[in-house]
């Protein structure tokens, strides 16, 4: 242990007072030294969160659950400090954008200041941080808009320059990317990671392991509450890879260890991190490449139409204030599972919530069949088309999991004995059915999320449509979801799912549309549309790693799957 | 339906503590004075006032959307039934208006009037940032600022989440056009969401507040406290001396 260590925790247990009995932080261990890049990784209530938030006082000050063990934040130690005398020295960003606002302040610059204000900084001095911080994440031109007029991504951007303008010693941040589109995200990373350049102290959590680890100089892997792996990112990535730990392990890991495992790189090299890592591996083995397949191994939609065809004829809406969200939109969907890609605000929740009849149009009309949304109520369409939101907070209000999954089913009107068959097969096909008796309102946001995509599921419509169905879901959450979508879909409805997760869309995607300013951009297969890299680039969009190392590498015609990339480049390996 | 609009007039140039306290004082004083023709000389000196700012056509509709229906319910209430009713006005077949209860129906709107116009001139000239520095310079507690700041706030933070709730239930089937019944039933499944979320909202915002230094100690700066010169001063103690002395009058 150094002497310059800027937080040093020791032996800590912690449990939430409303759940005493579940221990979410098993001897907890940590030292991190000042200046260092600190990655949490691991499965959804590992204690991830919990830990960030013993770092910045919550715990157990604001959550005051039974805590044993001692911690020392930058001299301050946690038993005796409070949260307002660690604000100097940790800075923490929160996973929901729109309620870490502080509901004070009518602008952006304002909410920016508010913190520095509190602190006592000098008014000239509160100007310049938070001019420079807003620009520093890219939302200068917004300084005089209203925070609560901002999107997602631009409320998440807003709180890290809030916290930034403090410079406090240790920035937290808990899932800040989570809200947007890939280049934002990725955007938003390459902040951190200036910030990090100059002297701050990062710990950051995030699912979203492949765009921060080759910022970071150490990754902890949490697994029930306890750190069962610590160290530099390649060889945490590695080991958690190697036992098949529950983490979404990065394109380029995984195409280094398999390179290695097929004895094409010796295995004592560190496994690449980034993008550009792998394709520099790579590129030195690639010889006689073997062609790219006339058509590549995909989703393909089941060759019956779906029962429902959605059409969209020439639509535009445009909201109250003048903002034109969509604009002469054209595309009709019948079959498979269909992915909305596109930037923050292209219009894809617009388009959305035209295919339940929550918007008509303002010009042009949305036809689901025969029936037009303008004529009919959203409670009738709802027999047609379910909604999953991507809050599931909106819509939770049943004392248990089972009335909750069964309230859409009733609207319906379906028989009794029909709804408690539809809840029976929802709960299993999402992994709730040892929560159906819990309240929604104590599960973690991942299962909340769950149970909201359930209660839609569960209402048996041929039309689905899940607003980022993976948010806050770790790597078997996504996989569960997929498979979900991969069932419905081959039980012929039509499933409709707004994402930024471009490897969702490669996995279970028949067909992607991509939206840009309200309009289509591309349609195609995922092959077709991730083929284009600089058209996608203009509505934020990246192609999945694979497809990205291999361009770099200098393969034509990229493939998106590992396993495709490694047999053409390394086809006689098995 | 008020908000700040920037500007650069006399009434946006003072101070916000002096605004207010006129505006307390005035409303105050009007439910102290006796005689309907003294609130509303009041009433036109405030307007006078508000014209001066160049400031009436911003408040004209706001003003008559409230004071309009609010005179008509009056004229009737009390015209009918006051107790003091002695003069008929007007005789509708067996209905009678009383003038002494219309002319109490003209000093309540009087009143009315001031505590609306004296209050959305606040509201129209100040930002709700440089009310809240402008109270803790003068001593006030910050939390008590910020109370004021998020209950401004809060009504259309609840709106906007309201609708997504909305939004959710009826995309779940839930039928808020229908019959009265089901309608009883959509405000139930809308009221929880809205409740839960709101608590799960102030919790991290309660996080949130305190990691940017809410209960921090020592002195605050305020980016937007304004000047309180001689004149601001001066316009305060007169306020306070005006309350006072309808006070002496009416208890004399």
């Amino acid at each position: 242990m150094t002497n310059d260590a800027l937080v040093r925790i020791d032996s800590a247990f912690f449990a939430y007072p409303s759940e005493p009995d579940q221990i979410v932080l098993r001897d907890v261990s940590l030292t991190l030294e000042e200046g260092s890049f600190t990655g949490l990784i691991g499965p959804s209530g590992a204690g991830k969160t919990t830990l960030c938030r013993l770092l910045a006082g919550f715990v157990p000050h604001h959550f005051d659950g039974p805590f044993a063990g001692t911690a020392a934040i930058d001299g301050h130690d946690l038993s005796t400090a409070t949260i307002g005398d660690l604000a100097a020295s940790v800075g923490y960003v929160f996973e929901s954008p729109h309620d870490q606002l502080t509901g004070a302040n009518t602008t952006v610059f304002d909410e920016a200041a508010y913190a520095l204000e509190n602190l006592g900084i000098p008014a000239e001095e509160i100007r310049g941080r938070v001019r420079e911080c807003l620009e520093t994440v890219g939302i200068g031109h917004l300084a005089d808009r209203h925070p609560q007029a901002l999107s997602g991504g631009q409320c998440q951007r807003l709180a890290l320059a809030s916290v930034l303008a403090m410079r406090p010693k240790i920035l937290v941040l808990d899932e800040p990317t989570s809200q947007l589109d890939p280049l934002g995200a990725e955007e938003v990373v390459q902040v951190i990671a200036r910030m990090h350049d100059r002297g701050f102290t990062v710990v950051l959590c995030s699912q979203d392991i492949a765009s921060y680890a080759p910022h970071a100089d150490r990754l902890l892997l949490m697994e029930e509450g306890r750190i069962t792996a610590d160290g530099d990112p390649r060889s945490v990535l590695r080991h958690a890879a190697e036992r098949e730990a529950p983490v979404a392990i990065p394109e380029p890991v995984r195409i280094g260890l398999e390179l290695r495992r097929r004895g094409a790189v010796a295995d004592t090299v560190p496994v690449p991190l980034s993008v550009v890592e792998a394709a520099v591996e790579l590129s030195p083995l690639i010889g006689d490449l073997t062609p790219a397949p006339a058509k590549e191994d995909e989703p393909v939609a089941s060759g019956a139409a779906g029962t429902v065809t959605v059409r969209a004829e020439r639509i535009a809406h445009v909201y109250d204030g003048g903002v034109r969200a969509l604009d002469g939109l054209e595309v009709t969907l019948d079959r498979g599972c269909v992915c909305l890609l596109g930037q923050n605000g292209s219009g894809k929740s617009t388009l959305a919530k035209h295919l339940n009849g929550l918007l008509k149009p303002t010009e042009g009309q949305v036809l689901i069949d025969d029936l037009d949304t303008r004529a009919h109520r959203v409670a009738q369409l709802a027999q047609q088309v379910g909604l999953a939101f991507q809050n599931p907070d909106d819509q939770l209000f049943k004392r248990t999991v089972e009335e909750e999954v069964a309230f859409g089913a009733k609207n319906l009107g379906h028989p009794a004995d029909r709804v408690r068959r539809l809840v029976d097969d929802a709960l299993t096909r999402l992994d709730l059915q040892q929560l159906r008796h819990r309240n929604p309102s104590e599960l973690s946001l991942a299962a909340r999320k769950r149970v909201a995509v359930a209660s839609v599921v569960a209402m048996d419509t041929p039309v689905l449509v899940l607003d980022e169905p993976t948010g806050a879901q770790d790597a078997p959450g996504n996989a569960l979801l997929g498979r979900l979508v991969d069932e419905l879909t081959a039980e012929g409805k039509l499933v409709i799912a707004i994402t930024h997760d471009v490897e969702f869309a490669r996995l279970h995607a028949t067909r992607i549309v991509v939206l840009a300013q309200g309009t289509v951009l591309l349609d195609g297969t995922p092959s077709e549309v991730f083929a284009q890299p600089g058209t996608l680039s203009t509505t934020f969009v990246l192609p999945p790693a694979v497809a990205r190392i291999a361009a770099a590498a200098g393969i034509p015609q990229p493939p998106l799957a590992t396993e495709q990339l490694l047999g053409r480049v390394l086809p006689t390996v098995p | 339906m008020i908000g700040y609009a920037p500007g650069d007039g006399f009434l946006h140039r003072r101070n916000a503590v002096t605004k207010l306290s006129w505006a307390a004082s005035l409303s105050a004083t009007v439910f102290l004075m006796p005689e309907a023709w003294m609130v509303w000389t009041v009433v036109a000196l405030v307007a006078l006032t508000t014209a001066a700012g160049g400031l009436a056509r911003r408040l004209i509709r706001p003003t008559w959307t409230i004071l309009l229906p609010f005179g008509i319910s009056l004229a009737v209430l009390q015209g009918l039934f006051n107790p003091d009713n002695t003069t008929t006005v007007l005789s509708l077949g067996p209905v009678a208006f009383g003038l002494e209860g219309i002319v109490h129906g003209v000093l309540i709107l009087g009143r009315l009037a001031t505590v609306l116009l004296t209050f959305f001139l606040l509201l129209l000239t100040t930002t709700p940032k440089q009310l809240t520095a402008g109270l803790a310079a003068r001593g006030v507690s910050p939390r008590f600022g910020y109370a004021i700041l998020a209950a401004i706030e809060f009504v259309p933070d609840m709106q906007r989440r309201s609708q997504a709730v909305l939004a959710s239930q009826q995309a779940r089937g839930l039928d808020v056009k229908g019959s009265l019944g089901q309608r009883v039933k959509a405000f139930a499944s809308l009221l929880g969401p809205l409740i839960t979320g709101a608590l799960i909202a102030s919790d991290t915002r309660a996080m949130a507040l305190e990691a940017r230094g809410f209960s921090a100690r020592g002195e605050r700066t305020h980016l937007a406290l304004e000047r309180y010169g001689t004149v601001d001063r001066t316009a305060v103690w007169t306020a306070g001396l005006l309350f006072l002395a309808a006070l002496g009058l009416k208890v004399l």
